[in-house]
């Protein structure tokens, strides 16, 4: 067949430009660890990455939300374990003080004991999570729930926050509550205190373990030779119903942080599903890739040389 | 006989020789050069003599001196090419696109899930003040995202149009260059027996393959040797000397784009996509059906969608201040006006406005609007049909209302018959997302917690005849802040919120709505009209609840978001995915059509090409020739020397 001379150059240029982009492709391919470079690499596979990265995406959503979650119900259960510490040792003191045979400074240094145990309940009901929230407010933004207000010589303790636990969504199905109310934790709403006395916000006033310690205060302040054994009796009935409300929800804290444990794996497990199908989807096969570019330098420099040699090919060089 | 013609003889042998060896060196100076075909040398023996009882011969002449050429392959290669530049073309700008819409730079993908993944945040810390903030910031990251893509599409659709205009005026320039070749042609062969100049038919043929290239082209060869193109399916740009010109001119259906015009006496006519099909015109103009106008329609419809559910559930909550929450985003439930033909009945009157009705059932499809003469005909630009739910609801209101698709129509005026509008609904949207200027500066009025009451105040307008006995709530969750007009037509309960969109009404007693529930007292008469407000708002202490914010969040597994169909992120999928669709079917018709050409044209060099090593050994050829009939001149100036001698 007769071949012009301009078709040695036309096949040798195409050959060229073919085995060099194919060259591109792969040395792209290895340099970005991706063989999903745009849609048009594969668009069924794109479409699917889309997918898949939205599920990556969701899955992290819920990873971050079961971490608050967890911080803060651990925060929680520290919290209600150092109360129970308190709630403790206002035990021992309202024993001691039953005893009766004590001096008034005995008994004075058990009120300021007390007040100071007294203090520190407030605080650690008040409480904040890192983010600002308040720990026992339920879903109330307010500053503190737990307030108090002084009425004919007496202090109230009262309860501010809202009842609604604060709740995040953990997984797909699942909003787990991330808070007690302290209403629930710290205050025996079945029992209002005795006396028309109201709150602020216009609600009967109820025992609480604040009121508890207030009492046993009261109590050691009442001057030596007086018998405050029906106060003492009462404070530590008061002491152990509210210890048990705060075991209560301790333990329920506890148990929502296994719950969070077991959701936290499932997370990892779909995270790593789907960070493979990604992968499997997207990334290149670098074995893959290594030999395609070594096989496709080899076809370049091959398509070179042909030429070189072809195109040196001429009757004019005897002549 | 004479020895004077044994030397005449051997002359034109000569020059036979010198005729060969010039068109050799023809071909070898030419051998590179694109287009040029090799001549040859076409000689004959010339007429011989009679000597009475037998014939002389006188020598040799140049026949002609011919091109070698085969109509059918060079004619193949031609329209192989003109495939090629479309699907060069092709590949070139849909490649753009697939690569502006899915390389992860550039993506709106990461911008769509970061807003969505900040909710999710806020709903577990409702009260944090940071958390609000990432929100703004992924909000405003999200809207970079969809304006420079839009910005990124624009740019290509501009590039689009002013290639247009520059292949337009390439034709053009070309058309003339080809008339001005046809008349040397035509000269070339006047007088009898004369064949046209090789090299001047391979102008002509390369001015046609160029414009061939450019636009579908259909070309006919006189017997003058000159061409006769038509292009566009039907307008005949040269004939013989005369060249005529298509224009690139604003369309006057839709005088934002240009579409290609040429006129014929006093017709000007403007051939439809389907008949400018081939070259690089061919591949612009569908590149801008296809795939621009597709992916402008579908991205405006993603950040439509987007934001106006967004939007909605936003005032379906309460702000960190227990007040009803606003919108998020800035409204974009305004679709504008369709463009009217330049071509419209000047006295006409109509006039059209476009509302999203329902911004999940929108198709990102343009529209065609055409009126028959008593109805307007609805027609998208995949071709399909559409049928309207066409609703008149007067009491005061001059308007018609076409509601289709998600889209909600408000026609006035009087139309002609023949009239047409271009309605792109969601074209160039994805530029318009921005976010509320006062949740930008203040993210308190992101509305993160859960509605705890909504309440309904009805007031009458003017003295109607009837009155509102109850109006409430009934459905907390399809709640939101807003303001009705509630309006009685003679027939039907109308609602009209914030004085834009029409609702549907339904029931028959009380009458639904967007959760509220409305009691009539009294009968109606048509022109009663109550303005409805609808005011939600949080109560204390419950702020620190994330459900609104929860909702906005799993606004992103709404598998009917999009199109009814889809969630936002499966949406720009589909996008994508359709993009990288057509950029890899230019990409492999473009490789495939290379290899044709290449193929082809090794065919047609076969025939036509030079080969220098053939040159070569020609050229030894005709120098022996050259020697040989020098020899023969030699020899018989030796016998005339022989003859003089004699004595």
């Amino acid at each position: 067949m007769r071949v012009a001379t301009s078709t040695i150059y036309d096949t040798a240029n195409y050959n060229i430009q073919l085995a060099y982009s194919r060259v591109v492709r792969a040395q792209s391919e290895l340099a970005s660890g991706s063989r999903l470079q745009t849609a048009a690499d594969n668009p069924g596979d794109f479409a699917q990455l889309t997918r898949v990265g939205q599920l990556l995406s969701e899955n992290t959503q819920y990873r971050d939300a079961s971490e608050v979650a967890r911080n803060r119900l651990e925060l929680e259960e520290g919290t209600l374990a150092s109360m129970g510490n308190l709630t403790q040792r206002a035990r021992e003191l309202a024993v001691q003080l039953g005893n009766g045979a004590l001096s008034t400074s005995a008994r004075l240094s058990i009120a300021t004991e007390a007040e100071g145990l007294l203090k520190s309940m407030v605080s650690l009901a008040n409480a904040q999570n890192p983010d600002g929230g308040r720990m026992f407010a339920g879903i109330s933004p307010t500053d503190a729930p737990v307030k108090s207000f002084d009425l004919s010589g007496s202090t109230y303790w009262y309860y501010d926050g809202n009842d609604s636990p604060r709740a995040v969504q953990v997984s797909s199905t699942r909003e787990m509550p991330t808070s007690s109310a302290g209403s629930v934790v710290f205050f025996d709403t079945a029992t209002p205190l005795p006396g028309p006395v109201t709150d602020p916000n216009g609600n009967p006033v109820n025992d609480s373990v604040f009121a508890t310690l207030q009492d046993l205060v009261t109590a050691a302040k009442v001057p030596a030779p007086t018998s405050v054994g029906t106060q003492v009796e009462s404070v530590l009935g008061r002491i152990t119903k509210f210890q048990e409300q705060m075991v209560t929800e301790r333990a329920r804290a506890g148990a929502y942080l296994n719950e969070i444990e077991s959701i936290q794996s499932t997370l990892e497990v779909s995270k790593l599903s789907f960070t493979v199908l990604k992968g499997e989807l997207k990334d290149a096969d670098l074995a893959d890739a290594i030999s395609r570019f070594t096989q496709q330098q080899t076809a370049l420099e091959a398509a070179q040389k042909s030429f070189v040699r072809v195109q040196g090919l001429s009757l004019f060089n005897y002549l | 006989m004479s020895l004077g013609r044994v030397m005449e003889t051997g002359l034109s042998g000569l020059y036979a020789a010198a005729s060969q060896l010039s068109t050799a060196s023809q071909n070898i100076s030419n051998a590179s050069v694109e287009g040029y075909h090799r001549q040859s040398v076409v000689l004959a023996a010339n007429e011989p003599q009679s000597q009475g009882r037998f014939f002389l011969g006188t020598g040799v002449s140049v026949e002609a001196v011919r091109r070698v050429y085969d109509a059918f392959t060079d004619g193949q290669l031609r329209d192989a090419r003109a495939d090629a530049t479309y699907f060069e073309t092709l590949k070139s700008l849909t490649g753009q696109v697939d690569a502006a819409l899915s390389s992860d730079d550039s993506s709106a993908l990461p911008g769509i899930q970061g807003l969505f993944s900040k909710f999710s945040a806020l709903a577990a810390s409702p009260t944090s003040a940071a958390a609000r903030q990432l929100v703004v910031s992924n909000a405003n990251s999200m809207i970079d995202r969809f304006a420079s893509l839009q910005e990124r599409l624009d740019s290509i659709r501009r590039g689009v149009e002013d290639g247009i205009g520059a292949a337009v005026s390439e034709i053009n320039s070309l058309g003339s260059q080809l008339a001005n070749v046809n008349a040397l042609v035509r000269q070339s062969v006047a007088g009898p027996g004369k064949t046209p100049a090789s090299d001047l038919l391979d102008q002509r043929d390369a001015l046609v393959s160029k414009i061939s290239g450019l636009i579908n082209t259909t070309v006919a060869y006189a017997s003058d040797g000159s061409a006769t193109v038509t292009v566009a399916n039907g307008f005949t740009l040269v004939d013989g000397n005369a060249s005529s010109q298509i224009a690139a001119v604003a369309d006057p259906d839709d005088p934002t784009r240009k579409v290609i015009a040429f006129t014929v006496g006093s017709t000007t006519t403007y051939p439809p996509d389907s008949d400018v099909s081939g070259g690089r015109i061919g591949a612009l103009l569908q590149v801008r059906s296809e795939l621009l106008d597709y992916a402008d329609g579908q991205l405006g419809r993603l950040a439509v969608s987007l934001t106006t559910a967004v939007n909605a559930q936003n005032r379906r909550g309460a702000d960190q201040n227990l007040a009803g929450g606003q919108n998020l985003f800035i409204d974009q439930t305004d679709l504008g006006s369709p463009v009217g033909s330049l071509r419209n009945n000047p006295n006409s009157t109509t006039g059209i406005s476009a509302r999203v009705a329902d911004a999940s059932q929108l198709t990102g499809l343009d529209y065609q609007l055409e009126f028959d003469g008593s109805a307007w005909r609805i027609t998208d630009s995949e071709g399909r049909s559409v049928t309207p739910t066409i609703t008149t609801p007067g009491g005061g209101d001059p308007a018609t209302y076409y509601s289709f698709e998600g889209v909600q129509l408000a026609l006035t005026g009087t139309a002609s018959a023949g009239d047409r509008f271009t309605l792109r609904p969601t074209a160039g949207k994805a530029a318009d997302i921005a976010l509320n200027p006062a949740i930008q500066s203040d993210p308190k009025k992101i509305a993160a917690s859960s509605v705890v009451t909504a309440s309904v105040t009805s007031a009458p307008v003017g003295s109607p005849s009837s009155s509102i006995s109850a109006a409430s709530v009934s459905d907390l969750s399809k709640v939101r802040g807003a303001t009705y007009d509630f309006f009685f037509n003679g027939t039907d309960w109308f609602a009209r919120r914030d004085g834009k969109v029409l609702v549907p009404v339904t029931g028959s007693g009380p009458f639904a709505f967007e959760g509220v529930s409305v009691t009539v007292g009294g009968t109606p008469a048509s022109g009663d009209r109550f303005t409805l407000s609808v005011g939600v708002t949080g109560t204390n202490n419950t702020s620190g609840n994330g459900s609104n914010a929860l909702a906005l969040a799993n606004l992103q597994s709404d598998t009917k978001a999009v199109g009814g169909a889809a969630t936002f992120a499966e949406g720009y999928g589909q996008l994508a995915s359709a993009a990288g669709t057509q950029a890899a079917s230019a990409s492999t018709g473009s490789t495939a059509q290379n290899a044709l050409v290449l193929q082809l044209k090794s065919q047609q060099q076969a025939i036509s090409g030079v080969n220098l090593d053939e040159e070569a050994a020609s050229l030894l050829r005709f120098q022996q020739a050259y020697q040989a009939s020098s020899k023969v001149i030699a020899t018989a100036g030796r016998l005339f020397d022989s003859i003089l001698q004699i004595n």
